[in-house]
């Protein structure tokens, strides 16, 4: 998501001025959010090290270890491309083709987005219980990733200039040769944020692959940690899942440094659209299809569920309003938090942009390729041996949250931060007003979309999250997420579905929200179609 | 537009925490109460929250000074995390599935002497055998046999294996479900090994595994429904998998499967217990002995007895469920407790087969 916001912040560099020195309160405030939001690294390398590297080496260098890397390595090709190859023909059919009743299919396209993916995986695995392994996870998680490619690369088409496209044609070059050699060249940098967030998603997940019963490095810290013996062995295999992450992140900055994308002409207008002619209908029959196996399957599945009358032995710990209460608490008290933590950041790396600035930015970045389930354990890790007052507490899981969603957050306010004119703050203190005044009248109403944005992605987040909350929540209380899970690990598919449901109907509102204000942010870009 | 959007949020998100507490968002320890009178417990509980529940709810009823606070979760994660507390661990009682995760805590000195009354109340081969201490630190509360549960259509009357050896054998490949993580499992395996040597075990378990083949599922009432489904031909589970996945399908004659027993004495057939202590490091341990008396109590196992629990209860005069055969009617090996031990041999058996 947050991909899709990155060339938007990066279109308007106006605001930026030149760097004055940071005030010693903001450097302090955005250094200490650094150094807290980097905190379960460096608890995994102190538990590393009190475990000793011949445990360590004996965990990495057995034969699970290889099995592991090989299975997590071929699904993240396979969901990857397929994600890629979907994502950008759905985004040029949405953008760059006649095709009819395109708005409707690109919300079709978007909101699975704010269906869980082991929510999608339990609506597969319920009315296809045959359907694991390779193939069921790669089915599930291209349906539910998809989006996350399809929406960075239709933003970038929105945004590119199609005179080079037509320069092309006009030059003898063929539909598919315009499309391979101009179009894909100038979206290259949104697919390949696209495909790092499928990759970083893969690495993360839990759920789906439980369901799924596929194995991989996630799955296998959690069994190690949570039902295993040995809080070393998910230590050992935790620095290995975060070297692949820290891999693909590096990959696509590396990617990323080497595209170019040149503009023809000053001004953006509105491309000429690729007539289809009788191919429309063709290509409706594959939107089609791509939306009845994306949302049309969990959503009827779910309603399916509702209906069956509940038989389960197993009781329930939370109601669904008691569980929806949770919930609601936990992601408004995160989303604050992560929000909170982001404006010091975001400010420093826009108004006093630095080495130092940079740096602390970049780091704070590199949480994305931590798993919910690695930032979780090392908070664990860090309470039994310096905090035992946080353990078990509401304290700890929020702060896992604030942690895990603190780069979506960032990425939002500083979009925001970004697009103020940085002159009206200049403009506040020659007019004698205190720092503390301009901060709260002027700055922080200018950051408020921004601010709203990653409230509202870290709420939706937090609503779907499972992997951490496992984890972490505290005894007695069960969030939909949890409830959920411990029905369908029962196996109770309907007592499960209201819970699920629950979950689908609260990520959905924030969901909404935020639609419409990159609608607004991008028609806002845009010249008048 | 901006601004009242967030001037709604922030007084929402106020007023919300403020109306409705902390207690929302639970982990409220263990302690006593401003007034004094009510005691908290915290039970790290292994058991089934099917069995569990009912059992707290009583004991509340029973008892309306304490009140329990339940963290569940796999008995080896929480036998786990009492180990990493070590002496600041939350937990008061431990109340688990099996016995080798009390048995290993035993060991390591973390129980404290199970309560003389609660001991007395249950036959003492369910108990723990003598601790390290010399004390005998967990009560048995129930108990549980390993049985096949075995798909009626796929598996003709007669074909159905008569020992766990037979699971084994090539004819079963791809039609054998298991849960290899699951802690009831590993009795069954150090059962094998005490009957047959380590070194037979590993190779039965090794076939096995290649048996069950795709369906090596996450835990057994996974193994359950995928026999009832014909996924699988047949699961090796606990007796009372079967029974509560046969409520949950609408009743007994609804199923395609049912649940049957190894020959007599066969090292397939283990009867294993289900068993609470009370922490050695516990600030509660009159409040929590009282709760591990109310587990043995007439009241607790006849819950146990007609719950949807369907484990045996083992105070004496206390009758099954209608649906279970008599536990007296049951010929399980004679493994005893002490025999299953802490479990890890059988832990390390199932790492070398990649189980775990």
């Amino acid at each position: 998501m947050d991909a899709a916001v990155a060339p938007v912040a990066g279109a308007s560099q106006p605001s930026r001025i030149r760097p004055r020195r940071p005030p010693a309160v903001l450097l302090a405030l955005a250094c200490a959010v650094a150094a807290a939001v980097l905190l379960p690294v460096v608890f995994l390398g102190i538990e590393a090290a009190h475990t000793g590297w011949p445990q360590v080496s004996r965990v990495l260098f057995r034969s699970l270890t290889a099995r592991l890397l090989t299975d997590t390595v071929e699904l993240a090709l396979c969901v990857t491309a397929l994600c890629a190859v979907l994502g950008t023909a759905a985004a040029y059919t949405t953008e760059r083709t006649d095709l009819p009743l395109r708005r409707m299919w690109s919300t079709l396209i978007v909101v699975p987005l704010a269906i869980p993916d082991f929510i999608v995986g339990y609506t597969w695995s319920s009315i296809a219980p045959s359907l694991h392994g390779l193939t069921g996870a790669v089915l599930v998680m291209t349906l539910s990733l998809n989006p996350l490619v399809y929406l960075p690369v239709a933003a970038a088409l929105r945004n590119t200039d199609p005179g080079l496209e037509e320069a092309a044609r006009s030059l003898g070059l063929g539909p598919w040769a315009v499309f391979r050699r101009v179009t894909l060249r100038q979206v290259r940098p949104a697919l390949l944020g696209g495909c790092l967030m499928v990759c970083l998603a893969l690495l993360a997940e839990y759920g789906a692959f439980e369901i799924m019963r596929f194995q991989t490095f996630t799955t296998e810290i959690f069994t190690q940690f949570e039902v295993g013996f040995s809080a070393s062995t998910a230590c050992a295999l935790s620095i290995v899942l975060v070297l692949l992450a820290l891999a693909v992140l590096a990959g696509q900055h590396y990617a990323n440094g080497r595209a170019r994308v040149a503009r023809a002409s000053g001004t953006r207008r509105p491309p000429v659209r690729h007539r289809l002619g009788l191919h429309a209908v063709w290509v409706t029959l594959g939107a089609a299809a791509l939306a009845v196996l994306s949302l049309g399957v969990p959503v009827a599945t779910l309603g399916y569920w509702l209906g069956q009358p509940d038989t389960t032995t197993l009781p329930a710990i939370a109601s669904v309003p008691s569980a929806t209460v949770t919930t609601l608490l936990y992601a408004l008290l995160a989303a604050a938090a992560a929000t909170v933590l982001a404006v010091p950041v975001a400010l420093l790396v826009e108004r006093h942009r630095s080495p130092v600035a940079v740096l602390l930015e970049r780091g704070t970045l590199i949480v994305q390729g931590l798993p919910g389930m690695v930032i979780a354990m090392s908070l664990v890790f860090f309470a039994e041996r310096f905090a035992f007052g946080l353990y078990q507490s509401p304290v700890l899981m929020i702060a896992a949250y604030a942690v895990l969603f603190f780069p979506l957050a960032l990425v939002s306010v500083r979009a925001s931060a970004a697009q103020a004119p940085a002159r009206l703050e200049q403009l506040g203190r020659s007019l004698g007003r205190r720092p503390a005044a301009v901060l709260l009248r002027v700055t922080l109403p200018l950051l408020a979309p921004g601010i709203a944005a990653g409230f509202c992605v870290v709420f939706l987040s937090v609503v779907t999250e499972l992997t951490a909350t496992l984890v972490l929540l505290p005894a007695g209380v069960r969030t939909l997420a949890t409830q959920f899970w411990a029905f369908q690990n029962d196996e109770s598919y309907a007592a499960a579905a209201p819970y699920a449901a629950a979950m689908v109907a609260l990520a959905v509102i924030p969901g909404y929200l935020l639609g419409t204000w990159f609608d607004r942010r991008s028609s806002d870009n845009r010249s008048a179609v | 537009m901006r601004r009242p959007l967030l001037a709604v949020v922030v007084p929402v998100c106020a007023i919300a925490v403020g109306a409705t507490g902390c207690s929302a968002l639970g982990g409220s320890t263990g302690g006593s109460s401003a007034d004094g009178k009510t005691t908290t417990i915290t039970l790290y509980n292994g058991q089934h929250e099917q069995t569990t529940q009912d059992l707290v709810a009583a004991f509340e009823k029973q008892n309306p000074s304490i009140k329990v606070n339940i963290r569940s979760d796999d008995e080896d994660a929480l036998a786990q995390q009492i180990r990493q507390e070590g002496a600041k661990s939350p937990a008061d009682v431990f109340y688990t599935e099996n016995s080798p995760a009390l048995e290993s805590l035993q060991a390591s000195g973390l129980l404290a002497p199970a309560s003389g009354a609660a001991l007395a109340a249950v036959p003492a081969k369910y108990d723990s055998p003598a601790g390290g201490s010399g004390g005998r630190d967990w009560v048995g509360v129930s108990a549980r046999v390993s049985v096949m549960v075995v798909n009626t259509g796929q598996v003709p009357a007669g074909q159905t294996p008569t020992t766990v050896l037979q699971l084994a054998d090539p004819k079963w490949k791809g039609r054998i479900a298991l849960a290899g993580g699951e802690t009831d499992l590993q009795p069954v395996v150090t059962s094998v090994a005490k009957a047959y040597g380590t070194a037979r075990a590993d190779q039965w378990l090794a076939a096995l595994k290649a048996n069950a083949a795709s369906h090596m599922v996450p835990d057994n009432e996974t193994v359950t429904s995928d026999v009832d489904r014909g996924q699988a031909a047949i699961g090796l589970v606990d007796n009372y998998y079967w029974y509560r996945q046969a409520v949950q399908d609408g009743g007994i004659g609804k199923t395609h499967s049912k649940v049957a027993y190894f020959a007599a004495g066969d090292p397939g057939y283990v009867l294993d217990v289900s068993g609470a202590a009370v922490l050695k490091s516990s600030t509660h341990k009159a409040a929590a002995e009282k709760f591990q008396e109310f587990l043995t109590s007439d009241t607790a196992q006849k819950i146990i007895a007609t719950s949807d629990s369907f484990e045996y209860p083992i105070r004496p005069g206390v009758a099954a469920n209608s649906e279970l055969p008599p536990l007296d009617t049951l010929h399980p090996n004679s493994i005893t407790v002490a025999d299953l031990g802490d479990g890890s041999t059988a832990v390390s058996l199932l790492q070398k087969a990649q189980l775990l």
